[in-house]
């Protein structure tokens, strides 16, 4: 496969997500922000929202699979996130209570469906491989998020912390509320029926 | 053929992540259930990896710090709006209360002596007869002081005016001059 610009920038963007689900800034500038939004400094929870966007937005994304129910339900987060930092108490850190309030609010969340994005013109089919590649590649990605999306609620959420923001089993299980033999277990079953999933959706 | 007890999935879980003992890996290895069931979940987590996520352009993600910051200043005043509104009834009683706390004192009922203790007992005063006796021909004496009535103006003498006169009336009483 030849490098191009094309073929790289999705590796690039890629690369790039998976670096910031691990924030690197200290816990105690979190903790120092909220003292700082209960005092009124409202642009502290204005770098809060900056810290935490891409890893909420993509949470959303992982339960509802288009952008504009991903964005509603983002801006909800940080909206109840705001609303409850005077009950904040500290006893875990804010992105573990943070990621709570996303998957409460994922769970919660009862908005239709809205329709996946049309077909792409069979023109564009018939393109450079790259491009080929390129819409296999994104197919095979909307199928996986699709078989993602019909799994057990605890399966699910255990999967997405899990793989796609690369939490540990403790931090996973402090969001849930489980053990962590409890998260092991759920991501098992998971990783286990998404396979079934997928099987049997390209089964001959 | 003995049975073997086959781990939890939890050590399982391990296993895929090549976190387990070394015990639950030779189970693993020993056991085709077992064996099958990691190799499913590995397959498992490499598909879900394929699952990537459109990203928003750069751009999008400063309109959605200007959507949340608006939503949140909205929440901001309607909170403050809302705090407001139980010091709004707490003031709203103490308004409504002031009538009532500073309610004039009832007019009295006609006049009234002032009440010390060296006044005798009403049956044992004859003062107050005279005084009475004052009030009921009122009409028919001179005005006195300022223009006002004589009841009126025993009402306004203080203690010892009052005493002062009632000690006038009583010997004048005694002496037959009334």
């Amino acid at each position: 496969m030849t490098m191009t610009a094309e073929t790289l920038a999705p590796l690039l963007i890629l690369t790039a997500a998976r670096e910031e689900n691990r924030p690197s800034w200290p816990r105690d500038d979190d903790r120092q922000a909220v003292e700082a939004c209960r005092r009124g400094e409202r642009e502290a929870f204005d770098r809060l929202v900056e810290r935490y966007q891409r890893n909420v937005y993509r949470l959303c994304y992982r339960y509802v699979n288009n952008h504009q129910d991903a964005n509603d339900m983002a801006q909800e987060v940080f909206l109840k996130a705001y609303k409850a930092l005077g009950r904040f108490r500290g006893d875990s850190s804010f992105s573990t209570w943070l990621y709570r309030i996303a998957v409460n609010t994922c769970l919660n969340f009862r908005a239709a469906r809205r329709p996946e994005g049309a077909e792409l013109p069979e023109g564009l089919a018939d393109g450079a491989p790259g491009m080929t590649e390129r819409i296999e590649r994104d197919q095979q990605a909307r199928r996986v998020r699709e078989a993602v999306s019909r799994l057990p609620e605890k399966q699910r959420a255990t999967l997405i912390l899990k793989v796609y923001h690369d939490l540990t089993h403790g931090e996973v299980a402090a969001i849930l509320g489980s053990s962590v033999g409890t998260v092991k277990a759920n991501l098992f079953h998971a990783m286990g029926n998404l396979r079934k999933l997928l099987e049997a959706e390209g089964g001959e | 053929m003995t049975t073997r007890r086959h781990v939890p999935d939890e050590t399982l879980m391990d296993v895929v992540d090549d976190a387990a003992t070394p015990a639950a890996q030779a189970h693993v290895a020993a056991c085709a259930e077992c064996r099958g069931r990691v190799e499913e979940a590995r397959e498992g987590l490499a598909l879900s990896r394929e699952a990537e996520i459109p990203e928003p352009s750069p751009l999008y993600w400063q309109a959605f710090r200007r959507q949340v910051g608006r939503r949140v200043e909205t929440e901001s005043r309607r909170a403050s709006w809302w705090r407001l509104v139980p010091i709004a009834a707490a003031a709203a009683g103490l308004i409504a209360m002031v009538p009532i706390l500073h309610a004039p004192a009832p007019a009295p009922v006609g006049p009234s002596l002032p009440a010390w203790s060296a006044l005798p007992p009403v049956d044992q005063d004859p003062g107050l007869a005279v005084l009475q006796g004052f009030a009921s021909t009122e009409g028919d004496l001179v005005a006195t002081h300022e223009g006002r009535g004589v009841t009126e103006y025993i009402a306004t003498l203080s203690d010892d005016e009052s005493r002062a006169l009632a000690d006038v009336l009583q010997d004048r009483i005694e002496k037959g001059k009334l």
